[in-house]
């Protein structure tokens, strides 16, 4: 006989089991199918934001040059286009604090052939500062903030690095081409060692003479802190390659990617698996790494798929710069993985709750049961009184104000009947066994006192009776002679 | 005039001789002058109730009813098996024990006795031994004798145990008493099983047998301890055997 205090949980239990189970199959099997499906999808989406991002920051130096160029070149300066002025460096210390409201990362410079330059920097990195030098009183490196600067207050520092605008790479070239450059990544003297590649663009005067070279860097830096900002699943990897397979920034923590006063490693050389073998593809489907077109890349790698989107990034002088995403499916898979454990924790979580409940279910259930089953068996056998008939549990059930009270009080109502038909039955029994025993007895009794013997022992009763009244009266009267004869000596003696 | 009493049951076995001994007893231990007769000569037990052995007997009621002693004769005072100090100044109890020799059995078997000469006996008892009451301790059943001396006395005490065939013939035995018109026929039950059930059993059997029930004696382990080797009201002066005849002693005076 299987109790229900075991099927009920065990029901409870498969029902859960099905229920839960059958749902995490069915969406765990299609989700598992769309990732390996959206991989591409979701890496598109992460290319296109991060392609976007990159051609802003790069593009931002050369429209910020470009603009400041020509607004330079109709600007009056006196004396000599003294940069230095603070008619001029305050009214650039106001535009580019407007232009900062708009555009994040601002930083321009400009840079006259009698060895001034004045640089103005709205970068995330620290304050709005602006940088004033002059080689022809030392070169030394004064930084103000936007808001202490013409205010009489001293410089918040000043580096005595002999700085020479003239000297720099960018301002030579930009003589040479006499148009708009992009100069080579390299430390920056101004902003403490960053890796920069400088964007500028000489202004001419009527008498086609420079008058300055006004220029923005672009800052590794910032480019590796966005990319490290970007939230790609799991076991995936984006970088930044220039055309010569050097690591420009990454999402990678900075010990990997490259950092300030530090040369550009080789993608080769990098530590990082997903970098290298990935560069290592690149290299092997283009022949070089200077890509001139998009490519997309599936390959296995460590038993895991590996999507990867390649791309040179877009911008007006060819950097030959190129991003690279990689993004591993494990990576989407494993946050599948993550559900289905979950998923697994909550059905057992379930299934223990539901055993619990259907074994309190099944005792609250099967106890009235047991005893409505013991007092039947009771009755079965005759058995009309405790501990066998349990009649006093079953009173206490009847109160429960359910079937289970409701059968009780039926069950009651018959055990009364039962005694009251059991008890009629025995006075009918009794009464019949008195008849029986009756009619024996009257028979027998007839027997005897119709007997000749009877007869005459009621005779010889009588008889005995009559003589034995007859002795006591004897006895009596001589008794009573007694007494007066003992009175009549007494009185005699007197 | 002391009263003669008769004590009898339909079968044996169900205690006559002890009640009829204790009742004796508890009479004699009130200032009542008793006396027991032993008319179960078929089977005499009774005194071994009072340690009287066949030895200590010179005459029995056996030699009275042959004619060859008077009955005061064959009477014994056994007042001393009684605690003395507790025993009234006025309370002496006489045994008429019958014989234990079976030749003496066989005598009275064979040639039957004259129930008138018992009869007179009894009387002259009464008499002499100056007795308040005399009990007449019978043999059970149906016999020409044993009915002949309960149809003399002045009250016959029927003892019965409860079940059927003590009901039966307790039933015929309470008719043909009846039809000798025995005056005051009283019951005692005897060996009684259920406690609880004493008042609906009192009444079903005064119901059953139209005739009052003296008292009922619940079936005690201690009495079979005991057996027939002393009185059980003087060893267990506390028991509930003890109160309850002490109870029916009551009623006897009565009778």
């Amino acid at each position: 006989m299987k109790s229900i205090r075991i099927i009920f949980p065990t029901l409870f239990a498969l029902l859960i089991l099905l229920s839960v189970g059958s749902v995490a199959f069915i969406s765990i099997s299609t989700q598992m199918k769309e990732a390996k499906e959206t991989a591409g999808v979701i890496l598109d989406l992460v290319v296109s934001d991060v392609e976007a991002e990159l051609q802003n920051h790069l593009n931002l130096a050369y429209e910020l040059t470009h603009v400041y160029a020509q607004e330079i070149g109709a600007y009056h300066l006196t004396n000599n286009d003294d940069i230095l002025s603070p008619d001029f460096v305050n009214t650039m210390i106001k535009a580019v604090r407007s232009d900062s409201q708009i555009a994040r990362n601002l930083n321009i410079t400009f840079s006259n052939p009698n060895g001034q330059n004045l640089s103005l920097d709205s970068s995330d990195h620290g304050q709005q500062i602006v940088r004033l030098s002059d080689i022809r009183k030392g070169g030394e490196v004064k930084t103000f903030t936007y808001d202490n600067y013409g205010k009489k207050q001293p410089p918040i520092s000043i580096d005595k690095i002999h700085y020479d605008p003239r000297s720099e790479i960018f301002y030579q070239r930009a003589l040479e081409e006499r148009g708009m450059i992009t100069g080579g990544i390299k430390p920056s003297a101004l902003a403490g060692g960053r890796l920069i590649a400088s964007v500028a663009e000489p202004v001419f005067g009527h008498n086609n003479q420079l008058r300055m070279v006004v220029s923005s860097d672009i800052d590794l830096d910032s480019i590796q802190t966005y990319l490290q900002s970007l939230h790609l699943p799991e076991h995936s990897t984006g970088f930044l390659f220039n055309r010569h397979g050097k690591l420009l920034a990454s999402t990678l923590p900075s010990a990997v990617a490259p950092s300030k006063n530090t040369s550009l490693i080789s993608l080769h050389d990098q530590p990082d698996t997903i970098i290298h073998s990935a560069a290592q593809l690149i290299e092997k489907r283009n022949g070089t790494l200077d890509l001139t077109k998009t490519d997309r890349l599936t390959y296995q790698q460590d038993g895991q798929t590996l999507y990867t989107y390649v791309a040179p990034v877009k911008n007006r002088f060819h950097l030959g710069w190129n991003l690279a995403i990689v993004i591993s499916e494990s990576g989407l898979i494993d946050n599948l993985r993550k559900g289905i454990e979950m998923t697994a924790l909550l059905t057992f979580a379930l299934i223990i709750i539901a055993i619990l409940v259907g074994l309190f279910l099944s005792s609250w259930m099967i106890k009235p049961i047991v005893t409505l089953h013991k007092a039947a068996s009771a009755l079965e056998h005759d058995q009309l009184t405790e501990p066998q008939l349990p009649i006093n549990q079953l009173v206490r059930d009847s109160a429960k104000p359910n079937e289970f009270g409701r059968l009780a009080q039926v069950f009651i109502r018959m055990i009364d009947e039962i005694r009251t038909r059991n008890d009629l039955m025995q006075i009918q029994l009794d009464r019949l066994r008195h008849e029986v025993v009756d009619s024996e007895t009257q028979s027998e009794i007839k027997r005897i006192s119709d007997s000749p013997f009877f007869k005459d022992l009621k005779d010889k009763a009588e008889a005995l009776r009559a003589s034995r009244r007859m002795v006591i009266s004897r006895d009596h009267d001589s008794g009573l002679r007694n007494d007066e004869t003992t009175s009549e000596h007494t009185s005699k003696d007197r | 005039m002391g009263k003669l009493i008769a004590i009898h049951s339909f079968r044996g076995g169900t205690g006559k001789s002890n009640i009829t001994g204790n009742i004796a007893a508890l009479l004699a231990l009130d200032g009542y002058r008793v006396g027991i007769v032993d008319t179960d000569i078929q089977s005499p037990g009774i005194h071994a109730l009072f340690n009287f052995s066949a030895d200590q007997i010179r005459f029995s009621l056996n030699e009275y009813l042959l004619g060859q002693c008077g009955i005061s004769d064959a009477a014994y005072e056994v007042t001393d098996r009684l605690p003395l100090q507790d025993i009234s100044h006025h309370g002496h109890l006489f045994l008429i024990p019958a014989s234990m020799k079976t030749g003496d059995i066989t005598r009275i078997l064979q040639e039957g006795y004259d129930v008138g000469r018992l009869n007179i006996g009894f009387q002259e008892l009464i008499q002499k031994m100056k007795l308040d009451f005399l009990i007449i301790d019978t043999h059970p059943g149906i016999s020409e004798e044993t009915l002949l001396s309960a149809a003399v006395s002045d009250a016959l005490i029927l003892i019965l145990r409860p079940d059927r065939q003590d009901y039966q013939g307790t039933a015929i035995m309470m008719e043909l008493a009846k039809q000798l018109r025995i005056p005051n026929i009283q019951l005692i039950i005897n060996k009684a099983l259920n406690h609880k059930d004493f008042t609906t059993l009192k009444q079903r059997v005064e119901l059953t047998y139209g005739a009052p029930v003296l008292g009922i004696i619940p079936l005690s382990d201690d009495v079979a301890a005991l057996g027939s080797g002393g009185l059980f009201c003087l060893s267990h002066q506390q028991h509930e055997m003890t109160r309850v005849l002490k109870n029916i002693v009551a009623e006897f005076k009565e009778l």
